[in-house]
């Protein structure tokens, strides 16, 4: 019998097959919706406050004070803000009257007195519970040894307001970025004012992040200066936090320095990652005030900083002239030149037991000894961290100097600049021959070699080649 | 019928729906024995009816049937009370619908909401529940006079002429209703706040909505005390200077308002400002999203009141107030907060903040 269709209820043949594969189709798209749900959606993303250190809803902001509401959620406006300059009648400790930006304590006082002070210190912090902030060479470098300085507050106590050395973490001669210096030289750049927190030059309060320093698990704690915007929290966002404000792509040469003590794993987080990648670009961000056009008076050196020119400079972008003899992993000999370092794998952001907040862990180990002046052989701590000293290019030298750098050709050494004629030129006393042995007083690196030096600044024969 | 008949028949059924579906407040009108007795006494009955809690049915001042509370805080299922015809806001009921625009001070005592506490709302000591934590209102001069015996109206209170002798007085009989811009007499004020000028929507806010909801007034400049005490205070009575909202509140909480305390005009700010323009650039042009709809949660006052409610704010030129944040009776959040500041959820508990603060979510 034949079947009849009903065009109403009942498709035809051909019908039924366009159907079928609409029906497909449809079952096509749905699928792919769904599994894209399950699959493609980005995680449930937080605002900036929301992700940020302060915000956190684990080890974000939360005051302990006499007079403040226990009962306040971690991460809460008010743990900062007081928008009365009082809670329930009265002012929470500290009393201090009201504060600018409706804070609870005074923004800025002086290097070691301020808001942000008041909870990124140890002792007497109304932080709950209290925490640690050790230094750059402990969290990225990987050397848990070094504890001091302990907090925020603990780093920019190598110096007082005057800019004079203060005792602390067994040093006398440390330094900490000079706040007030820094305070001034914002004043009216950007959308700073003269009310402005120093710290606020490079850390957004209400976007800044924890970093862990742990691959895999990584904050991005400063923003860009240069794009501070008063009224937008998001306007002025994180620097380092995409791909694109990474070191890698102020650089393709970037070549990260060892974590502690490791030959295998390296800084910034302990990976294998070695492109720097995985670091913010911390030479924008520094260079956007230690430039060469801006001029930066420091209290503590009682003159303007140098100049820096990273485009130029042989740690910057500029090549060594020949050779190098490094140390691994950077390159030695005459190939593989040009690495560009980052300013954070020789200093400190904070503060540091040695002059010019040098790092005391650089590349993989520990400075031999403190630096404590500018003009002072004990520089070679530093550089020899990451350059061969004549011990390491020819074993019947000694340790500590750097004779065949500079007069002699061999090894991975080719580009001396000065023959071995003339010591007493350079060299004002002690004897011996002109070879890696002799005893001659030693050059001071830092008479040749520092940001900006020029060619011409070298204190004796002046030579033609860069000398920084 | 006609279709031009069917037409003036729509039109009728529409205009009757207009005008009597709404609850239209407006000067007090029908009976006097609605509202005054002459002698407290009908066949031996008190006359006194409307009080609250255990006020007394004893004669009242003005010969009133009731007093503050017992017309306007009757605790029923309603936000608006019907009393002899006349639709009456309740600033204390159980309508679990919601509440009025200055809240509802059953949150205080606990008869609704999540619990009593002192620091959700004003503490009219009419309520019986005195405020057990503060002993003046804060941020106001000290000796402050007040205490917390704060009131309906009268010197202490807010409604009506805050003086001796006068509060409400005459004010149901003379109310003007809508926009209030004359504001030099209390039934010519805002909610018969004296000096306050405004918008009052027509139900309360028992229905509202972005575009119906009370308009306040503000200025782009909060007042300065500067030891001149006629900011506040002239032969009047308490009065606001300024005509705005929250200059009202400053003649309590001066040291929250004026220019001397909050660190003068511009950032940085040492109280949170009111009577100060919302930025129109940074994270404040973006104030509750896309195209600024106006937020019952963080609301603005406009630098002139408006004929009608606006449905969109407008950063550069509205002003943020002290009802951003607050609202007047109470609420059941601390601190007569508008939002759950106190959540457990950071994200809730800065969710207000975050309706101008856009970028610190």
């Amino acid at each position: 019998m034949r079947r009849r269709y009903n065009n109403g209820n009942i498709r035809n043949p051909g019908d039924s097959f366009k159907y079928h594969h609409v029906n497909i189709l449809l079952f096509t798209i749905l699928s792919a919706l769904a599994l894209c749900g399950l699959f493609c959606s980005e995680p449930a993303h937080a605002g900036a406050y929301l992700d940020s250190a302060h915000g956190n809803s684990s080890y974000g902001v939360k005051r302990n004070a006499a007079g403040f509401p226990a009962d306040y959620t971690k991460g809460l406006c008010a743990h900062c803000h007081e928008q009365h300059a009082s809670i329930d009648g009265a002012e929470p400790e500290p009393v201090s009257g009201p504060g600018t930006y409706t804070l609870f304590y005074d923004n800025y006082v002086n290097q070691t007195d301020g808001f942000c002070f008041a909870c990124h210190n140890v002792t007497g912090t109304y932080q709950n519970p209290p925490f640690n902030n050790y230094n750059y060479s402990y969290r990225a470098g990987g050397y848990t040894a070094i504890t001091c300085p302990v907090s925020i507050l603990s780093a920019f106590s190598f110096i007082n307001e005057t800019g004079s050395p203060v005792f602390n973490c067994s040093s006398a001669v440390g330094t900490s970025h000079k706040l007030t210096d820094i305070q001034t030289f914002i004043a009216g750049k950007w959308g700073y004012t003269a009310d402005s927190n120093p710290c606020a030059a490079c850390h957004n309060p209400h976007s800044a992040q924890r970093d862990p320093h742990t691959s895999g698990s990584r904050g991005w704690p400063v923003s860009l200066p240069s794009l501070h915007d008063s009224q937008d929290n998001n306007a002025w966002g994180l620097w380092g936090d995409v791909a694109a404000e990474r070191i890698n792509n102020y650089t393709s040469s970037y070549q990260a320095p060892y974590r502690y003590n490791s030959t295998v794993t390296y800084e910034p987080d302990g990976s294998t990652t070695q492109d720097g990648s995985n670091l913010t670009d911390y030479v924008t961000f520094c260079t956007d005030c230690h430039n060469t056009i801006n001029t930066i008076y420091s209290t503590t050196l009682g003159r303007n900083l140098r100049t820096i020119d990273w485009n130029n400079e042989k740690h910057g972008k500029g090549n060594a002239d020949g050779s190098l003899c490094g140390d691994a992993p950077y390159p030695s000999g005459t190939s593989g030149l040009g690495k560009v370092l980052s300013c954070t794998d020789c200093h400190e952001p904070h503060g540091s037991p040695n002059v010019f907040l040098t790092r005391e862990e650089v590349n993989g180990g520990a400075l031999a000894g403190s630096i404590g002046a500018f003009s002072t052989t004990d520089w070679q701590y530093l550089c020899d961290r990451c350059h061969n000293d004549d011990q390491e290019i020819n074993g019947g030298c000694q340790a500590d100097h750097y004779y065949i750098t500079h007069h002699s050709n061999e090894g991975c050494n080719t580009d001396r600049p000065y023959n071995p004629v003339g010591c007493g030129t350079c060299h004002d006393s002690g004897g011996g021959g002109s070879d890696c042995m002799a005893d001659r007083e030693k050059k001071i690196c830092t008479d040749c070699h520092y940001h900006g030096s020029s060619v011409t600044d070298a204190d004796d024969t002046p030579t033609t080649r860069r000398t920084f | 019928m006609t279709r031009l008949k069917r037409y003036i028949v729509l039109a009728v059924i529409v205009m009757l729906i207009a005008v009597f579906s709404a609850e239209v407040p407006a000067v007090i009108t029908g009976q006097c024995s609605d509202c005054h007795t002459m002698h407290n006494s009908q066949n031996g009955v008190a006359m006194v009816s409307y009080v609250f809690g255990s006020e007394t049915t004893s004669a009242k001042d003005y010969l009133l049937v009731g007093t503050c509370l017992g017309c306007h805080a009757q605790g029923g299922s309603s936000m608006v009370a019907n009393i002899n015809g006349n639709p009456t806001p309740q600033v204390y009921h159980i309508d679990a619908t919601g509440d009025l625009a200055g809240g509802n001070f059953a949150y205080i005592l606990g008869t609704k909401g999540s619990g009593a506490s002192d620091a959700k709302g004003h503490n009219v000591i009419d309520f019986g529940k005195t405020e057990d934590t503060l002993t003046s209102p804060p941020g106001h001069h000290d000796p402050d006079g007040i205490g917390v015996n704060i009131t309906c109206a009268g010197l202490t209170g807010c409604h009506g002429a805050r003086k001796s002798g006068s509060g409400i007085y005459g004010s149901h009989h003379r109310n003007v209703d809508g926009k209030l811009t004359t504001a030099d007499q209390p039934y010519n004020s805002y909610r018969f706040l004296p000096g306050v000028k405004g918008l009052e929507d027509a139900d309360w806010e028992k229905t509202k909505s972005v575009s119906d909801h009370n308009e306040y007034y503000g200025a782009n400049t909060p007042m300065t005390y500067s030891g001149n005490c006629n900011i506040c205070h002239n032969p009047q009575g308490i009065i606001t200077s300024n005509n705005t909202m929250s200059g009202f509140c400053g003649t309590c909480h001066r040291n929250f308002h004026v220019t001397d305390a909050i660190g003068g005009t511009s950032s940085p700010f040492t109280r949170h400002p009111t009577d100060i323009i919302l930025p129109g650039g940074g994270e404040y042009a973006g104030y509750n999203g896309g195209g600024n709809p106006y937020s019952l949660v963080a609301r603005v006052a406009r630098t002139t009141v408006p004929d009608v409610p606006g449905d969109t704010v407008y950063p550069g030129t509205d002003v943020v107030m002290c009802l951003s944040c607050h609202a007047a009776h109470a609420t059941d959040y601390p601190d007569m907060m508008r939002w759950n500041y106190k959540s457990t959820t950071l994200s809730t508990a800065i969710s207000g903040c975050n309706v101008c603060h856009t970028s610190k979510n």
